[in-house]
């Protein structure tokens, strides 16, 4: 019988799991759409050898198609190649929004079936914190997994002293208080792994979670 | 209820479910090209209010949507329209989620991206096992009536 995995090394085997599963699905999604604009250009050359005019409208529309569809495609691989490459270094120098926009992307179905519009930081200048990327998206996958429902959640960063600190903002829910503690129980190794303290705002329906920087960014 | 009446018993009268629009659209127009009365739907709360008023032969249903999930949904269908075959065309197919999806009465299971060809084959004889099931309702409706009225 083999030996049970430590939990942290389960936690982090399941969000593997969710995020490839994830992935996985919108490319079937892009690659049937893909599969059913190729078809129907087959169809259309077929009528045409029986003679039937083809609108070159009909075509432009369809080639237009399948690029959109291409493209999103694409995008949902570059975003699992930027999740793939978080394991890369145990710590590194993070830009925040750059992780918070991948994070809105790679939760956006799991979001999207919990009737939540997930909203990634606005454009702004880089905030960075040293921590390992994989863990810090592993703990706030787990706080959007357990908190999300029917809500918009703004995602927000700061810096912080020695630090920085990211904002979850719910427009419609407020988190109760057995919701924030287990939150906290649960999360508590993940925490320490990337020196991570959270805490709620009920008046403003915020959950802020304090990042310290690792002692060293690793640069093997 | 008020039940569209099908207008030519020829044609395969089909629902599709499905949050991705552009594939519902898409997989629409090719079904009709086939000479299939398709209608679509992009929830599952749109599509059980839609059978509601309308009957279907076969029923294609997409397994992970947002709101309702696909079965929930094939639940929900099957409660208001026992008789209506339901084929589930998912990106998300795992072995459980069909074993699970094909317990609670779905007529097949077929992954994305599907091939038409088979589609078509699957939803035919989905539109004949529907039409099995009415006969058999009808023929015991008059077995019952002639049971009660001694005839």
């Amino acid at each position: 019988m083999n030996p049970p995995l430590p939990p942290i090394a389960e936690t982090g085997l399941r969000f593997f799991g969710a995020v490839t599963a994830s992935a996985s699905h919108e490319l079937k999604n892009h690659l049937a759409i893909i599969n059913e604009n190729a078809g129907l250009l087959d169809d259309l050359a077929q009528m045409a050898g029986r003679g039937r005019a083809i609108d070159p409208n009909r075509l432009l529309k369809l080639a237009a198609d399948l690029i959109a569809q291409v493209r999103r495609a694409d995008a949902t691989i570059g975003a699992m190649n930027r999740f793939a490459h978080s394991v890369d270094r145990t710590i590194d120098a993070l830009d925040l929004n750059a992780l918070l926009d991948l994070m809105a992307r790679l939760a956006q179905r799991l979001m999207a079936m919990r009737k939540v519009r997930l909203i990634p930081p606005p454009p702004q200048p880089s905030v960075q914190v040293h921590a390992s990327a994989y863990f810090l998206m592993n703990l706030i996958w787990r706080v959007l997994d357990a908190t999300a429902r029917e809500s918009e959640i703004r995602m927000t960063v700061e810096s912080a002293p020695d630090g920085a600190r990211i904002h979850l903002d719910y427009s419609d829910i407020a988190l109760d208080a057995e919701t924030v503690e287990r939150l906290g129980e649960e999360n508590s190794v993940l925490s320490d792994i990337v020196n991570a303290e959270s805490a709620y705002d009920p008046t403003n329906r915020r959950l802020s979670l304090t990042i310290r920087n690792a002692p060293s960014p690793d640069t093997r | 209820m008020n039940i569209t009446e099908r207008e030519d018993p020829m044609d395969e009268k089909v629902l599709l479910i499905d949050d991705e629009e552009d594939f519902l659209k898409i997989l629409a127009e090719r079904l009709e090209a086939r000479d299939m009365k398709v209608d679509t739907a992009s929830s599952a709360k749109e599509a059980l209010s839609r059978i509601e008023s309308e009957s279907f032969d076969a029923i294609v249903l997409d397994l992970a949507m947002p709101e309702m999930d696909g079965i929930e949904a094939l639940r929900a269908i099957r409660e208001k329209r026992p008789e209506v075959q339901v084929i589930l065309l998912t990106g998300h197919a795992t072995v459980e989620k069909g074993v699970e999806a094909i317990k609670l009465g779905a007529m097949d299971f077929l992954e994305k991206p599907a091939d038409l060809e088979l589609l078509k084959e699957k939803i035919k004889a989905a539109s004949a096992k529907k039409m099995m099931i009415i006969q058999e309702q009808s023929e015991a409706r008059v077995k019952d009536i002639i049971k009660r009225f001694g005839f």
